[in-house]
């Protein structure tokens, strides 16, 4: 034992006493993780049998770790909920843009400069021409990266752990990285990284086509102390957004062709897991809306957790609690914010599909299984689709989808487990 | 699984839980995810357990589905972009004075070095993992672990320093 470790061990001793830790009550439990284990054991051997129906339904979306990564569909003959809709939507999403995501996929690895080999993606631009990524060269410090069509570009992003997490189609990327141990939000604009402004601790989550920037400012990882913020344009001095009132939590998630933000609210002292979530809108002219909450089977849900905003409408999810389990459900919805109406997937998700990302006409790029036995998948309105796996790679997934759905990007790991940034083409 | 086999791995998971909640915690800074990241993790070994239980470091193995969790969260876009916010207010050093503050202190520096570092930093400090089986969890070599802990060592000096002159002033 060195010094240097000697000393680490010294300043982190007080976290090592019992009383360290969280102080609330703890809301993870044993008997649901076991009652969320048999049934995932159960439905393993249903889906074995072929025990899915396909009729209409709601996307169930297992959302990873926030939302818990084994919420699947919930117990009964069919393994789908049945979505309960006063009135049948005007305008679904699938009536104005028809199709799925393109049948053809090949898939390729993304090229690394310098001989690097590990690699991810982090995200993707709306038009499918720029996938944003990282490689990891050795230390904290990551080469950032721009995929150009499919050519590599060094991105010269200071700090530590970088990365970029969203781009728009005129390849204005934004991300962050952590330097003298602050989280620091960065733009990526004509060839230049320049820092965002007004912001001393935080990142931009999200770009829209207009430049309008969305992200956080905080004082920590810690989500109970994020403030979200607007930058009105890449040059732009941060913009609290106003939250419905005191006390109150909001984040943001997605900015629309015409500027408009959307994020999710709650109130004071709801938990976790989408629960008393609400969507809310702030538009550019500055006014605020908040949306309404999904009827799920006759019975209000607990909560809506807005993601994607693109014209006329928002994409997200609604929390349902589960009596029995204990859990909340997370189930995909659609929102048309001309006629306040609810559409809900017209495809059956298996239970086993986990979303990573989303595009604005609701299609989710993710995976399906477990562990050493993950797929690559995305969910269109086409149904379930698995992508061919790049031969070779293990734990292979979708992280990104371009709004056209012929771009699809993501990793998998080589057979010395290191991961490697790959896409899919398809037509 | 039988019913003995479930027993014990209700014994198991009842002891485990409180540490593994405070590992949880120290390496994503937030109760609820803390606790999903748990609930997770206690799936995940249950669907695991008749091969979990048989192998030499059971605990290892569990911390290392907790950390491919936490991990594979940070590069999972949509669940980053729908933040979903708790009901603890930030916690805020209480009274000055005392272990509690200390406490407080570090845990909150800790919370504000980058990631990597961090997770480096609590697997082979508070979990007590050796540099190689730490190098093996995060992905990298046992050179890139040892130089993460002196970034990270760094990090907490300079932000408990800063902590220290902000008290004396």
């Amino acid at each position: 034992m060195n010094e240097e470790e000697n000393e680490v061990r010294g300043i982190l001793a007080p976290l090592r006493e019992p009383q360290a830790g969280p102080s609330g009550p703890c809301s993870a439990d044993v008997a649901r993780a076991i009652a969320q284990g048999r049934r995932t054991i159960r439905r393993r051997r249903l889906a074995g049998a072929g025990g899915v129906a396909g009729v209409t339904a709601l996307a169930v979306v297992a959302l990873p770790v926030i939302a818990g990564a084994w919420r699947e569909a919930p117990a009964g003959g069919t393994g789908v909920a049945t979505p309960s809709i006063t009135r049948p939507p005007a305008v679904s999403p699938g009536d104005r843009r028809p199709g799925g995501v393109p049948a053809q996929c090949t898939a390729a690895r993304l090229p690394v400069p310098d001989g690097v080999n590990r690699s991810i993606v982090t995200g993707v631009d709306p038009t499918g021409r720029f996938v944003l990524g990282r490689s990891y060269p050795g230390g904290s410090s990551h080469q950032v990266l721009i995929w150009d069509n499919g050519t590599p570009k060094r991105i010269a992003v200071p700090g530590a752990d970088q990365a970029l997490n969203d781009a728009n189609s005129a390849g204005v990327a934004i991300g962050s990285s952590f330097q003298s141990d602050k989280m620091v939000p960065w733009v990526y604009k004509d060839g230049k990284v320049t820092r965002l402004h007004g912001v001393q601790w935080g990142a931009p989550i999200a770009i829209g086509e207009t430049g309008r920037i969305v992200g956080y400012r905080g004082a920590s990882v810690s989500v109970a102390e994020q403030t979200p913020v607007v930058w009105s344009s890449p040059e732009a001095e941060a913009v609290d957004l106003p939250l419905p009132g005191n006390g109150w939590r909001g984040s943001v998630s997605s900015v629309g062709p015409d500027g408009t933000v959307v994020g999710t609210v709650t109130p004071p002292g709801a938990g976790a897991e989408g629960d008393r979530a609400k969507g809310y809108l702030w538009a550019p002219d500055g006014s605020v809306r908040m949306l309404p909450v999904p009827t799920i089977d006759g019975v209000p849900a607990a909560g809506f957790s807005a993601s994607v905003i693109d014209g006329d409408w928002v994409v997200g999810y609604a929390a349902r609690y589960m009596p029995q389990e204990k859990v909340f459900e997370h189930i995909a919805m659609r929102l048309n914010l001309r006629t306040n109406e609810w559409a809900p997937y017209p495809v059956v998700v298996p239970y086993n599909f986990t979303a990573v990302s989303i595009n604005n006409r609701g299609w989710m790029a993710g995976l399906t299984g477990f562990h050493d036995h993950e797929r690559p998948a995305v969910v269109s309105d086409a149904g379930l689709r698995h992508l061919p796996e790049y031969r070779g790679l293990t734990k292979q997934r979708a992280t990104g989808i371009s709004d056209d759905g012929r771009v699809i990007a993501g990793q998998g790991d080589d057979s010395g487990n290191r991961v490697q940034a790959l896409i899919w083409r398809c037509r | 699984m039988t019913p003995e086999q479930e027993r014990e791995y209700v014994d198991y998971v009842t002891v485990r839980l409180p540490a593994l909640r405070r590992v949880a915690y120290f390496l994503c800074g937030d109760e609820h995810r803390a606790d999903d990241l748990v609930q997770q993790t206690m799936t995940s070994l249950y669907l695991h357990w008749l091969r979990a239980r048989t192998v030499a470091n059971l605990e290892g193995y569990v911390h290392r589905i907790l950390v491919r969790a936490h991990l594979s969260e940070r590069r999972l876009s949509w669940s980053s972009r729908v933040r979903l916010v708790g009901d603890t207010p930030p916690e805020q050093p209480s009274a000055p004075g005392g272990e509690v503050e200390e406490r407080a202190v570090v845990q909150a520096a800790l919370a504000r070095i980058p990631p990597r570092q961090r997770a480096v930093l609590v697997l082979r400090f508070l979990c007590d993992l050796p540099v190689d089986e730490v190098a093996g969890l995060l992905g990298c070599s046992a050179g890139t672990v040892k130089s993460q802990t002196s970034h990270g060592l760094a990090a907490l000096r300079r932000l408990l320093g800063e902590t220290a002159l902000a008290n004396m002033g």
